[in-house]
C-alpha cells in the first residue's frame, strides 16, 4: 500500500467496487439463466412431450374403440369402412405426435420406459393389423352379422322342414291340411331374400340360385296341396317326388352352403373377437400402461423442474441480498481506507515542500555570491588566454619560416639532383670516348703485333741466311754480314715495335685507370645523388612536419580563441546565474504560497495557514557535495583563485523530500 | 804434370773443336746453343700433324716445302713442363746422323735468339750435378756476357732408336 502511486490507489479502489458489482451482476445473471433453463425445460420440452404423449394416448383410445366397433357384428359396411378410416386417421395423428415427441430430450428414466414402450406399441399395432386383416377378410365374406344370418337360415331351414313334414303328413294322413306354404313370397325366406344385401359375389350368386328352386318348391307345395285337396294323392305324391323333393334338396343344399359360409364368417368373427380380446387387448394394455408411465414421468419431471427453479430462485435471492450487503460494506471500507492513504502522505509532502522551499531560498543566495566570484575568475582566465594567444602567434610565424626554409632546401636539392644527373651523363660520354680510345689502341696493338711478327720472321730469315752463310763457309762471309745487318734491322724494327707496344700498353693502362676513376667518380656521384635524395626526403619531411606544426598551431590558436569566448561566456553566465538565483528566491516564496493552497485543499483553511509557518523554521540545513574539479587550461595561479571562493551548495532533491522514511508509519 | 798438361791439351783441343758459330735458342728460360752446321733451317711455328703410337715428345710431322719432317718437342724430351705454342715458338730443323745417312728432324723451341760466334776459351766443361739433362748431350757451357748458354750436341740429344723411329716417320 505504501509504495503505490496515487492514481494506482484510486484506480484500485474503483476496480474493487466494480468487481463487487460484477460479482453481483454475475450472480443475478446466473440465476436468471438458470431460471430460464428450467422454464425452457418445462415449456419447450415437458409440455410438448406431455402434449404429444396425450395425443398418442387419445389416438390409442380411439383405435381401441375402433377395434371394438369392428368386433361388433351386424354393423353395416359403411360403418365398418368408417372405422377403417378412423384407424388410418388416428394412426396419422399419433404418427405426427410421435414425430413431435421423439426428438424432444428425455430423462434417462423416460428413455428407458420409451425403449420398452416402442416395441410394446409396435406389438399392439401388429395385433391390431392382424385384427384388421381378419376384419377385412370377414368383410369380404359380406355377412354383417353371421350369427343372425345363421339363425335366420336355420329358421328358414326349419320352416321348410316343417313345411316338408306338413306336406308329408298331408300326403300320408288325412286331415292334415294346412294353410300357407305355397307362396314363396309369403315364406319367411321369400320375404327375407330381397332384403338381404351382401357384397360377397359368391354369396349373392348363391342367393340368386336360391330363388328359383325356392319358388318351385313352394309352387310344388301349392300344387300338392291343391291335389291333395282334390283327393289326387298319388299325383300329389308324384309331384312331391318330382318337383318338391329335388327343389327341396336344392334349397337345403343352398342352405347348407350358405350356412357353411356363415359359419366361416362366424368363425372369422370369433377369431377376430378372440384376437381383440386376447393379444390386442394384452398388447394394448401393456403399451397404454407404458404410455401412462411416460406421461406420469413427464409430469413428474415438469413438477421437479418447477420445484428446482423455485428453490434456485429462493437461493439466489438470499445470496444476492447478502452479497449486496457485503459489497456495500466492502466498498465503504475500501473508500475510507484509500482516502486515508492518500491524504496522509499528501500532508507529509506539503510539510517537506515547505521546508524545501525555505532551503532553496537560502541556497539561491549562496549561488548568487558564488556566481560573482565565478565572474571574477573568468575575467582573469581571459587575460591568461590573451597571453597564450600572443606566444602562439610567435610560434606560428617561426614555424612558417621553418617551412619556407625547408621548401627552399627542397628546391636546391632538386637543382643538385639535376646537376648530378648531368654530371652522370658527361661521365657516360667520357667513358664512351675512353672506350673508343681503348679500342683504337687495341687496333694499333694489332698492327704493332703484325710488325713484330714481320720483325720476327725477318729475324728468322736472317738467321737462316746466317746458317746458309756459315755452311757456305768463305763464300758466304759477305752474305753473313748482310744477314747480320738484316738481323740488326729486324731487331731495330722489333725494338721500335716493342717500344710502340709498350707505349700503347701504358696508354691503355692509363685509359683503364681513367675508366676506373670515371667509375669511382660515377659511383661517388651516385652516392651523392642518393644522399641528395635522402636529404630531399628529409627536407620534404621537415616541410610536411612544419606544415603540420603550423596547422597544429592554428588549431591551438582557434582553441585559444574559443577558450577566450567561453571564458567571456562564463562571465556572462555568472551574471545570469546571479540574476537567476534572485528569481529562484522569488519562486521559492511563491511555491510556499502554493503549498499553503494545497494544504487548504487537503485539510481545510486553518491547517493551510499553520503548516506554512512551521515549515519555514523547522527545515534542517543540509550540506551538499562539492562541485567537480575545474579544467586545467591556463596558468596554475588562476585555478587557485577560483577555488578560494565558497563552494556552491547543490541540494539534492531526495534528501529534502523524504519520501521513503515516513511511509514506515503508514 | 803430364796428366794435367795432357788434360789441358785435351781441353784446348776440345775447346778448339767446340769453337764456332752457334745458334742460340731459349727453352724454359734457359739459353741453349746448337752448332750452326747442324742447323738446316729455322722456321716459325706451323701446324703439326700428329702421328699415333709415337712417344710423347714426338709431336708429329710437318710438311716443309713438300718434305715431311718429324718434329720433336725438346721440352718434353728434356722432361720440362710443356708450354703452349705462341708466336715466338719456332721449329729448328736440324740434321742428325741416322742409319741411312742424315736425317732432318725439327725441334720445337720456345724462341730463337741469334747466331753467335763463340770462342774456345769461353766454353767450359759441364760440371756433373743432378740436372734433368744427361750431360752427354751437353758439349759445354758458354759464357756470354753475364749469362751461361748450354751448348748441346744434337746428335746425342736423341738416341739411336729414336732416330731410327723418326727416320721411319719421314
Amino acid at each position: 500500500m505504501r509504495q503505490m502511486k496515487l492514481g494506482t490507489k484510486i484506480i484500485a479502489g474503483f476496480i474493487a467496487v466494480s468487481l463487487i458489482t460484477l460479482i453481483l451482476g454475475i450472480l443475478g445473471y446466473y440465476g436468471a439463466v438458470k431460471s430460464e433453463g428450467s422454464i425452457d425445460e418445462i415449456g419447450a420440452v415437458r409440455l410438448h412431450s406431455v402434449e404429444s404423449l396425450l395425443i398418442i394416448k387419445e389416438n390409442a383410445e380411439n383405435i381401441r374403440g375402433t377395434m371394438r366397433t369392428l368386433a361388433i357384428p351386424g354393423l353395416p359396411l359403411e360403418v365398418r369402412q368408417r372405422q377403417y378410416d378412423n384407424l388410418t386417421a388416428a394412426r396419422e395423428e399419433y404418427g405426427a405426435a410421435w414425430k413431435v415427441y421423439e426428438p424432444l430430450p428425455q430423462t434417462p428414466e423416460e428413455a428407458q420406459v420409451w425403449k420398452q414402450f416402442v416395441p410394446a406399441w409396435e406389438a399392439w399395432r401388429a395385433e391390431n393389423n392382424k385384427f384388421v386383416e381378419m376384419s377385412q377378410q370377414f368383410d369380404r365374406l359380406g355377412i354383417a352379422n353371421p350369427m343372425q344370418l345363421g339363425r335366420q337360415l336355420e329358421r328358414f331351414t326349419n320352416d321348410h322342414y316343417i313345411l316338408v313334414q306338413r306336406v308329408l303328413h298331408l300326403l300320408h294322413m288325412t286331415d292334415a291340411a294346412f294353410e300357407g306354404g305355397d307362396d314363396h313370397t309369403v315364406c319367411n325366406l321369400g320375404r327375407w331374400l330381397p332384403t338381404f344385401k351382401t357384397n360377397n359375389q359368391e354369396l349373392a350368386a348363391m342367393l340368386r340360385d336360391f330363388e328359383a328352386p325356392h319358388r318351385r318348391f313352394h309352387e310344388a307345395v301349392g300344387k300338392i296341396k291343391k291335389l291333395a285337396a282334390e283327393g289326387r294323392k298319388e299325383e300329389a305324391v308324384a309331384v312331391y317326388r318330382t318337383e318338391m323333393v329335388p327343389n327341396m334338396e336344392q334349397v337345403f343344399t343352398q342352405f347348407d352352403r350358405m350356412l357353411a359360409i356363415v359359419n366361416e364368417a362366424d368363425g372369422l368373427l370369433h377369431k377376430a373377437q378372440e384376437q381383440i380380446l386376447g393379444p390386442v387387448t394384452q398388447t394394448q394394455r401393456a403399451a397404454l400402461a407404458l404410455l401412462d408411465q411416460l406421461v406420469h414421468i413427464n409430469d413428474e419431471v415438469a413438477e421437479h423442474e418447477v420445484e428446482k427453479a423455485h428453490s434456485q430462485a429462493v437461493f439466489l435471492e438470499v445470496f444476492s441480498l447478502i452479497a449486496m450487503i457485503v459489497g456495500v460494506l466492502l466498498a465503504m471500507i475500501l473508500g475510507i481506507f484509500i482516502t486515508r492513504s492518500i491524504t496522509k502522505p499528501v500532508n507529509r509532502i506539503i510539510e517537506a515542500l515547505n521546508s524545501g522551499a525555505a532551503q532553496v531560498s537560502a541556497a539561491s543566495g549562496q549561488v548568487s555570491s558564488a556566481s560573482q566570484s565565478l565572474a571574477e575568475g573568468a575575467s582573469e582566465q581571459a587575460a591568461a588566454v590573451e597571453e597564450t594567444s600572443s606566444s602562439l602567434e610567435e610560434m606560428s610565424s617561426m614555424t612558417k619560416q621553418n617551412a619556407d626554409n625547408a621548401g627552399q632546401a627542397n628546391s636546391l636539392m632538386d637543382e643538385a639532383k639535376a646537376v648530378v644527373s648531368k654530371a652522370g651523363q658527361s661521365m657516360k660520354q667520357m667513358t664512351k670516348s675512353m672506350d673508343e680510345i681503348s679500342s683504337s689502341g687495341q687496333e694499333i696493338s694489332k698492327i704493332i703485333k703484325t710488325i713484330d711478327e714481320i720483325a720476327f720472321q725477318t729475324n728468322l730469315l736472317a738467321l737462316n741466311a746466317a746458317v746458309e752463310a756459315a755452311r757456305a763457309g768463305e763464300a758466304g762471309a759477305g752474305f753473313a754480314v748482310v744477314a747480320d745487318e738484316v738481323r740488326n734491322l729486324a731487331q731495330r724494327a722489333a725494338e721500335a715495335a716493342k717500344n710502340t707496344a709498350n707505349l700503347i700498353e701504358e696508354t691503355i693502362k692509363k685509359i683503364n685507370q681513367g675508366t676506373e676513376l670515371v667509375k669511382t667518380t660515377d659511383e661517388a656521384f651516385v652516392e651523392v645523388a642518393n644522399n641528395s635524395n635522402k636529404v630531399a626526403e628529409l627536407v620534404s619531411e621537415i616541410a610536411a612536419a612544419s606544415a603540420e606544426q603550423a596547422q597544429g598551431i592554428d588549431q591551438i590558436n582557434t582553441a585559444v580563441t574559443q577558450m577566450d569566448k567561453v571564458t567571456q561566456q562564463n562571465a556572462a553566465n555568472a551574471e545570469e546565474s546571479a540574476s537567476a538565483s534572485e528569481e529562484l528566491n522569488a519562486q521559492a516564496e511563491s511555491m510556499m504560497e502554493v503549498v499553503g493552497e494545497l494544504m487548504a485543499l487537503v485539510g481545510g483553511s486553518a491547517a493551510g495557514q499553520t503548516i506554512r509557518h512551521t515549515g519555514f523554521s523547522a527545515g534542517p540545513r543540509r550540506r551538499a557535495t562539492k562541485p567537480p574539479a575545474k579544467p586545467a587550461i591556463g596558468p596554475k595561479k588562476k585555478t587557485a583563485g577560483l577555488e578560494a571562493g565558497p563552494p556552491a551548495k547543490i541540494v539534492k532533491a531526495d534528501e529534502v523530500i523524504p519520501m521513503d522514511e515516513d511511509f514506515k508509519d503508514f | 804434370m803430364n796428366v794435367q798438361a795432357q788434360k789441358a791439351a785435351a781441353g784446348v783441343e776440345k775447346a778448339v773443336e767446340r769453337e764456332g758459330k752457334y745458334l742460340t735458342f731459349s727453352l724454359n728460360e734457359e739459353e741453349y746453343g746448337i752448332g750452326i752446321l747442324k742447323v738446316r733451317e729455322i722456321i716459325g711455328m706451323m701446324p703439326i700433324t700428329s702421328v699415333p703410337q709415337t712417344p710423347e715428345f714426338v709431336k708429329g710431322v710437318i710438311n716443309l716445302r713438300g718434305k715431311v719432317i718429324p718434329v720433336v718437342d725438346l721440352r718434353l724430351k728434356f722432361g720440362m713442363p710443356p708450354l703452349d705454342y705462341n708466336e715466338r715458338t719456332s721449329i729448328i730443323v736440324v740434321e742428325v746422323r741416322g742409319q741411312s745417312g742424315h736425317v732432318q728432324i725439327g725441334i720445337v723451341v720456345d724462341s730463337v735468339s741469334e747466331v753467335v760466334n763463340i770462342k774456345g776459351e769461353d766454353i767450359e766443361d759441364t760440371p756433373t750435378f743432378g740436372t734433368k739433362l744427361d750431360t752427354e748431350y751437353i758439349l759445354g757451357m758458354a759464357k756470354i756476357g753475364k749469362g751461361v748458354k748450354i751448348l748441346l750436341d744434337i746428335n746425342r740429344v736423341l738416341s739411336t732408336e729414336e732416330i731410327d723411329l723418326l727416320e721411319s716417320q719421314s
